[in-house]
């Protein structure tokens, strides 16, 4: 995801705060102020209170065009579950729509978003109005990132402690539906289908975690 | 979508993933369980958790994304289908216009069309076709009892194929019997039955198969209603249509049939049956489709259990009106393109019925719907459910309307019922409720566009209690392949399509993408691509979504727009015709033959140079295809291969298709 403004610009990134440089004329990124200047806070000269709002404006038209992509993104991925097309959809499409957006949050994150963008008397669909600045802002702070690759190989590696390279099926079936967030019959289920190989009745991890990233695409 | 590296995570899971990897290391040959290894194990579960979760939720999203393609492209495709309507008004218009040559040709369209083919005399038909005793196929024994069930759907399975004599014998059966139903059935459940009602099957064999194993045999004790579509985009559309009839002339009173918009000979032939017929019974097809052609507008239109729930094909429209409907001459809609017409008899010359508000009764002549009756019936067999109040033209499809929520309520209350079921729509579970549970749509064929796309539904039904839904998926060994290889066989097969789309538009968008390159780079941004897209082909698709498979996207995030085309092309039958001339003929391909099959009245397959010009003269203006004349001749007596002024125009709309390049030869969509 291409960052949001320019992080370098000596006018500091989104968050406000204090502005530690001047900036040179006509420049929004001004890396390699030299130190000089630096001592002098911004806002003393006049001049330099117009650039810096320059400035600082031509960041958020930048800000703002990349949230106005963020929205139609985010509007893509509702429109596709709205069956009705009349902008809500079920509440149990919302895992869904938030995964496909890049979003990984656990089953106890999911309950608290919806229980922010639920109506107060829970209907059974959430309105796009009240989904769209909740999940913008979950994309804009990065919220939910997924674990990396090798995180998702530990993790099987701590459930296979002797080191086998595979989890038997019912090992695999007790721990994902018996610990942490558990599994639904249909989960597991689907799960199995594609990781298991029959004939031992094993899943080779690794082979599953390529096979499972190289599909992201 | 970048899973991100460790520097970029939140600060929550951040600190989590550093404890697990303290926590791993920590841990050396761990063989008795302890609280801290115990509450690693759990982490770890968390971890797999999370990411199936959204592995799977991608999935699904990939799932959707290409049933929405495959869903836009049908419907704007049955959109095209309605233009032909237009297009054949058009011609009748220009009729006075066109000089003598050209009148006699659309004289000759105008009465195909109209086509009062006379009563199909059944001893004529059926005396001239005999069983040859060679026969293995299934034997028919009239009137039909239950084992002629049991028969014909043994033979099915085994892909064997009824004669076409008893196809016939069928046909005229059906007729006979259909006659006397009314246009809307009244059946009631109560006190002990149980009925089921199916969607569409679109000649799919193995739905229909796996229903009757999984719910039993149509008998006085197991009633069904078959809301519409048995036929087209199938393989086993004659199947399904023959046992459904012989079901039907064997319980007449516990089979019911509704109409579906399929049910027209118009759409089988854009839409795969009349193919079918030609291919499985090459010598006595014609005969088939003409008495097909009747038996469909005997077909009912309706059916209503227990006064309570109305069960059509496609939907209601806010006139909706169950007394016109009850009243009116069903078998007058022959179809859809052909909407009634008013004869002049003064001048002589036929007037469409939108050019004229003004009707003199008795010139309307008997032979047809009232303009009110014709889009009544319309609306029944097109129209979908949508959640915005109101009813609104159906943009998609070209004809009936979308109906909201109080249209519903509305019309339910003025009749006194309380549900509608209904069909037309495919859905990702085979069934859906809408409107506040006043609307429910049942679609029986699974896997409907693709492997894998959505399952199939039939309902269960009886008096005073809730609706049953069952639900499967036909399974053949390719379904067996986990979820994530059938989602990429139906996604490639949703992107192929929508690329020939793409490519049958390619002028027209390339265009679009120039008006906003400036700098003549190569290159716009992806809000600029998505906005072109849209709005040249109109599908109303995420377009930002599906980029990544359909165009090259730099790091910097900009669209190379000419790379869709890179891999795929429409084959030229010569070297060096204009780019859109190929186009316009690749895009209204399925049109032309439409159009074609009804010109060639003898239905020989051949039609001459004057007729394919005047055809074509016609069209060009109809359609603004900005075609040149001269263009169209060196074209013709290219295809005329045997230079006897004849096209065989099979060969000639077969000479455009379009070629995959990663394709193996023979393999392409044409």
């Amino acid at each position: 995801m291409t960052p949001l403004g320019p992080k370098n610009a000596g006018l500091g990134s989104a968050g406000g705060g204090d502005r530690g440089a001047t900036v040179r004329p006509g420049a929004s990124s001004a890396r390699g102020v030299p130190r000089a200047s630096r001592r002098v806070r911004a806002g003393c000269l006049p001049g330099d209170r117009l650039r810096t709002k320059m400035a600082e404006e031509k960041d958020a038209e930048g800000t703002e065009a990349l949230v106005a992509e963020l929205h139609k993104k985010i509007k893509d991925a509702f429109e596709v579950f709205d069956h009705e097309s009349n902008n809500t959809v079920d509440v149990r499409e919302i895992g869904t729509i938030i995964r496909s957006l890049g979003c990984c949050p656990t089953e106890g994150e999911l309950h608290d978003f919806i229980a922010e963008i639920e109506e107060e008397e829970p209907t059974g669909y959430i309105r796009f109005e009240k989904f769209i600045p909740v999940m913008t802002r979950a994309l804009v702070e990065r919220r939910y990132r997924p674990a990396a690759e090798d995180i998702l190989l530990r993790a099987f590696e701590v459930l296979d402690p002797a080191k086998r390279g595979f989890l038997t099926k019912d090992e695999l079936v007790k721990y994902m539906t018996e610990e942490g967030e558990p599994f639904s019959q249909e989960e597991m289920e689907e799960m199995l289908s594609a990781a298991i190989d029959p004939e031992s009745n094993t899943i080779n991890y690794k082979d599953y975690i390529t096979m499972m990233v190289v599909d992201e695409n | 979508m970048g899973c991100g590296t460790s520097s970029k995570k939140g600060n929550k899971s951040k600190k989590e993933n550093a404890e697990l990897i303290s926590s791993i290391n920590l841990v050396t040959s761990a063989s008795f369980i302890t609280d801290h290894s115990r509450d690693l194990m759990i982490k770890a579960a968390l971890v797999i958790q999370n990411w199936y979760r959204r592995y799977r939720a991608r999935l699904r999203a990939r799932q959707h994304y290409a049933l929405a393609i495959f869903q836009s492209i049908e419907y704007s495709d049955e959109q095209g289908q309605m233009q032909l309507s237009s297009f054949f008004s058009f011609m009748l218009e220009n009729y006075t216009k066109t000089n003598n040559e050209d009148s006699a040709l659309v004289t000759r369209i105008f009465d195909n069309t109209r086509g009062e083919s006379q009563i199909k005399d059944r001893d004529e038909f059926l005396g001239l076709i005999e069983v040859p005793d060679s026969y293995d196929g299934p034997r028919l024994q009239f009137p039909l009892t239950f084992t002629d069930i049991h028969i014909l759907l043994q033979a099915f399975k085994q892909q064997q194929i009824l004669h076409a004599h008893y196809v016939l014998e069928v046909l005229f059966e059906a007729r006979k019997v259909l006659k006397q139903m009314p246009n809307i059935s009244h059946v009631k459940t109560f006190p002990a039955k149980e009925i089921t009602i199916c969607g569409d099957l679109h000649g799919k064999l193995d739905d229909l198969m796996l229903i009757f194993y999984k719910n039993g045999l149509p008998s006085e004790n197991n009633p069904y209603v078959f809301n519409g579509d048995f036929v087209d985009r199938g393989n086993n559309s004659m199947e399904i249509l023959m046992i459904l009839l012989v079901c039907f002339l064997v319980y007449p009173s516990d089979l019911h049939l509704n109409r579906g918009n399929h049910e027209d000979f118009m759409m089988n032939l854009r839409y795969g049956f009349t193919k079918e017929i030609l291919q499985k019974y090459k010598l006595h097809g014609r005969k088939i489709l003409q008495v097909l052609e009747e038996v469909y507008t005997w077909l009912p239109i309706g059916t209503i259990i227990d006064n309570e729930i109305l069960v059509i094909h496609g939907g209601i429209s806010e006139s909706t009106d169950l007394n016109t409907l009850h009243q009116l001459q069903r078998n007058k809609m022959k179809s859809v393109l052909m909407p009634p017409v008013l004869i002049n008899q003064e001048t002589g010359v036929k007037k469409n019925k939108s050019g004229s508000n003004y009707v003199e009764p008795d010139k309307t002549p008997s032979e047809d719907l009232t303009k009110q009756e014709w889009e009544q019936i319309v609306d029944i067999l097109w129209s979908d459910p949508r959640g915005k109040k109101g009813c609104y033209p159906n943009t998609s499809r070209g004809g009936g309307c979308y109906f909201g929520p109080d249209v519903t309520s509305k019309v339910l209350s003025k009749n006194q019922l309380k549900m509608l079921i209904r069909s037309h729509e495919c859905k990702p579970d085979g069934y859906e409720v809408s409107h506040d549970g006043k609307v429910i749509t049942v679609f029986s064929a699974s896997n409907y566009y693709e492997e894998g796309s959505n399952r199939g539904a039939y309902i269960r039904l009886s008096y005073g209690t809730m609706p049953q839904f069952f639900q499967y998926q036909v399974t053949s060994t390719s379904c067996l392949n986990p979820l994530h290889q059938r989602m990429n066989a139906m996604e490639s097969s949703a992107f192929k399509i929508l690329k020939e789309k793409m490519i049958s538009r390619k002028t027209d968008l390339i265009n679009a993408f120039e008006l906003r390159d400036h700098s003549r780079s190569g290159r716009i941004s992806l809000a600029e691509w998505a906005f072109s897209m849209e709005s040249i082909l109109g599908l109303n698709l995420p377009w930002r979504s599906l980029s990544s498979h359909l165009v090259t996207i730099d790091s910097s995030g900009s669209v190379d727009y000419m790379s869709s085309f890179d891999d795929i092309r429409i084959e030229k039958p010569m070297k060096d015709m204009k780019s859109n001339l190929t186009e316009t003929m690749y895009r209204y391909r399925s049109d032309l033959k439409i159009i074609f099959n009804i010109i060639d009245s003898d239905q020989s397959g051949l039609i001459s140079m004057d007729e394919f010009r005047t055809m074509w003269k016609l069209f060009n203006a109809h359609y603004k295809a900005h075609i040149d004349d001269s263009q169209i001749d060196e074209l013709a007596s290219i295809v005329d291969f045997n230079k006897d002024g004849n096209i065989d125009f099979n060969e000639f709309l077969k000479a455009f298709y379009v070629v995959h390049k990663y394709d193996k030869p023979g393999s392409s969509l044409a």
